[in-house]
């Protein structure tokens, strides 16, 4: 990354609740400006980490550095970070101007400063003419600005956000995506964004850490999510997946997966990325829209393919793509997206027996978690 | 059960309730307090304003503004206790605030009468307290803690403190956790956040609070005759006293018209507050 810069640094993080591990050993880096998203499934700590970056929770072990600096004993009054909560948390006795002032006055700056800063922010969330609003007579769309407002306005050196697309309804969610994105850029401000929505992770994030249970499962870009996750979980969480258990092995220069009924070859590349040696047990990840299909009858090569025949149990039209349910000779359900545009829905109709392909290349090698 | 129960027919029972055995004595010794007590006692019905004249002479309003004061006080020293108390409760572990609560109301099981002579075992000359003192070195003499103004302060905080704990607690246990960290978030104290943030969002809980332990500890006359030993009047002794014995019904009436009318108006600086604070 061009001019990545260390902001803040978590090292080996524990947290527990009684017997429930909240963070278990979290290791992280966030840049500086960077929209970092941590993703996982409700109840998997991003809440909690969150919490200790903010100095609501302490850690029961590790450190969390700021600039090089270790946060642990530092209130959270006094953190140069700001949260944006799940429920807005905005007070409810005070205007919508008294509640973005009211860090600012903590600040202890000349009311004119105030005042300045206090427009400017609600100008950014183009909210100007409901300052005097109290938060009970404003939507859910309104509030979730006001609360960004009250949180930026402190131009702290990093926002904290914990699903604050959450409560918001499917239509305006997909439009605050763009407008926090284009937030966080006018600002500057390190975002780190929580959610369990993989689709906004992805849509969103410069980087993001896929987490399950308290541990991080894998760090990067959305393209390496996507394209190179580092075990089944990963892949799985991170867009549709159909996956292809066995074990590793290495046969006529070649490497291969058996899984019992079929045996599928693997690039040599994804082997070497995903560490795996021969005699592994692991699992092979395809995309639903690298898949392709030929009617059984199509005689063209299948040379540098992987393949396996099923019958068509379902199809779906979405408008530039079709969703296709295929169901294999030994009882396995496929997905798979073609292009509108190479799809003919006169050849392929539901019942019907297909090829199912894929390019040896774009087959994805994964560990096989341990459950 | 038929669908369309009239409403009258549910508050039916309450209501009658209410009509024959609060708003008809009320009315009665309203009416009484325009008439004039005859020499034996007895009611005679020729109607006057003397009474409530009578209520601005120095005596009774010497009673009047020190019963207003001990009330006040009685008032604030819960306030000061409860709130703590109740916040406590508050940010306790579901489990546990139950129990807590029910420890709270747990002397409701008694009658306040009897647990206001259990205070006279423990405060007299020969008292627990005392002996206490005693056996600790702190005292060398046995000392009577009765028949003082401290003695009915005590006496009332006692009775009346979970009135002020029980809407205190649920004020402050319904103000979501997030709205005070959002506070810490933004730069301030927990001192500042409670001025800036709590107290102002538990309002409602500290006035209803407030006017429970105020109103029955005004009206309140046991626990100045039992502790205060009759000897520090306050207003509710001297009503009873008119009724029962200097036998001048219309005179008592209208003191106890006097007291109402000063809990009418706190009651409406309550329904003030409570419109002020639902609007946000
Ligand atoms: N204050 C707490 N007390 C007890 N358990 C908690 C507390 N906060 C979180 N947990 C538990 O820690 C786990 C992680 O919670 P959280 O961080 O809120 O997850 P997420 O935000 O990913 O949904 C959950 O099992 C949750 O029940
Ligand atoms: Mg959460």
């Amino acid at each position: 990354m061009n001019g990545w810069k260390e902001l803040i640094r978590i090292e080996n993080v524990v947290k527990r609740f009684g017997t429930i591990l909240a963070a278990d050993h979290i290791s992280l880096s966030i840049g500086e400006g960077e929209f970092f998203a941590l993703l996982g499934p409700s109840g998997c700590g991003k809440t909690t980490l969150l919490r200790m970056l903010a100095g609501f929770e302490t850690p029961d072990s590790g450190s969390i550095l700021l600039d090089g600096k270790d946060l642990t004993a530092v209130r959270p009054w006094n953190r140069p970070v700001n949260m944006m909560f799940q429920s807005y948390a905005l007070f409810p006795h005070m205007s919508v101007y008294d509640n973005i002032a009211y860090g600012l006055r903590q600040e202890g700056l000349p009311a004119a400063e105030v005042d300045r800063r206090v427009r400017n922010a609600l100008e950014l969330i183009g909210l100007p003419e409901l300052a005097k609003r109290k938060p009970g007579n404003l939507s859910g769309g309104q509030k979730q600005r006001v609360a960004l407002a009250r949180a930026i306005v402190k131009q702290p050196r990093v926002l904290l956000l914990d699903e604050p697309l959450a409560a918001l309804d499917r239509k305006l969610r997909v439009e605050m995506r763009l407008e926090l994105k284009r937030l966080q850029n006018e600002v500057g401000i390190a975002f780190v964004f929580v959610t369990h929505d993989q689709e906004e992770a992805l849509t969103m994030a410069d980087r993001a850490a896929v987490m399950k249970d308290g541990k991080v499962m894998q760090v990067g870009t959305p393209e390496e999510l996507y394209n190179a996750p580092a075990n089944l979980y990963v892949a799985q969480f991170i867009g549709e997946a159909n996956v292809f258990a066995g074990q590793l092995d290495y046969i006529d220069s070649e490497w291969q997966l058996e899984c019992g009924e079929q045996a599928f070859r693997v690039s040599a590349a994804e082997v070497h990325r995903s560490g795996l040696a021969k005699g592994a047990q692991a699992a092979l990840v395809i995309r639903p829209e690298r898949i392709e299909i030929a009617p059984t009858s199509d005689s063209n090569s299948v040379n540098q393919r992987n393949w396996v025949r099923g019958q068509i149990l379902e199809i779906a039209y979405l408008g530039t793509a079709y969703n296709l349910v295929v169901q294999t000779v030994t009882d396995r359900r496929l997905f798979a997206q073609i292009q509108a545009a190479d799809f003919s829905s006169s050849t392929f109709r539901v019942g019907d027996t297909i090829r199912i392909s894929w390019k040896v290349e774009q087959g994805i090698l994964v560990p096989l978690d341990k459950l | 059960m038929k669908r369309m129960v009239s409403p009258l027919v549910l508050l039916g029972p309450a209501l009658a309730w209410l009509v024959v055995f609060l708003v008809f004595p009320l009315l009665l010794i309203f009416a009484f307090s325009f008439f004039q007590r005859g020499s034996f006692g007895q009611i005679v019905y020729d109607p006057t304003l003397k009474n409530y004249l009578r209520l601005f002479n120095p005596t009774v309003l010497r009673v009047f503004l020190h019963s207003l004061r001990l009330a006040a006080f009685v008032t604030f020293i819960a306030l000061l206790l409860g709130y703590p108390t109740a916040y406590f409760i508050a940010n306790q572990p579901a489990r546990w605030k139950n129990t807590l609560l029910v420890l709270v109301i747990l002397p409701f099981w008694t009658s306040y009468l009897i647990r206001t002579y259990a205070w006279i075992v423990l405060l007299n000359r020969e008292g627990v307290l005392s002996r206490l003192l005693i056996s600790l070195g702190l005292s060398r003499e046995p000392i009577s803690f009765l028949y003082n103004d401290t003695a009915i302060l005590i006496g009332l905080l006692y009775g009346y403190l979970p009135f002020m704990v029980l809407p205190l607690y649920s004020a402050i246990e319904r103000l979501n956790p997030e709205i005070r960290e959002a506070s810490f978030d933004l730069g301030a104290t927990p001192f500042q956040t409670f001025f800036r943030i709590t107290l102002p969002l538990t309002l409602r809980g500290v006035v209803t609070g407030a006017i429970f332990v105020f109103v029955p500890s005004l009206g309140n006359f046991f626990v100045p005759e039992l502790l205060g030993g009759g000897q520090r009047f306050m207003i509710g002794n001297m009503i009873n006293n008119q009724f029962l014995k200097a036998r001048d019904w219309p005179y008592g009436s209208a003191m106890a018209f006097g007291v109402m009318a000063i809990v009418f108006i706190l009651l409406l600086f309550q329904a003030w507050i409570t419109r002020r604070t639902e609007q946000s």
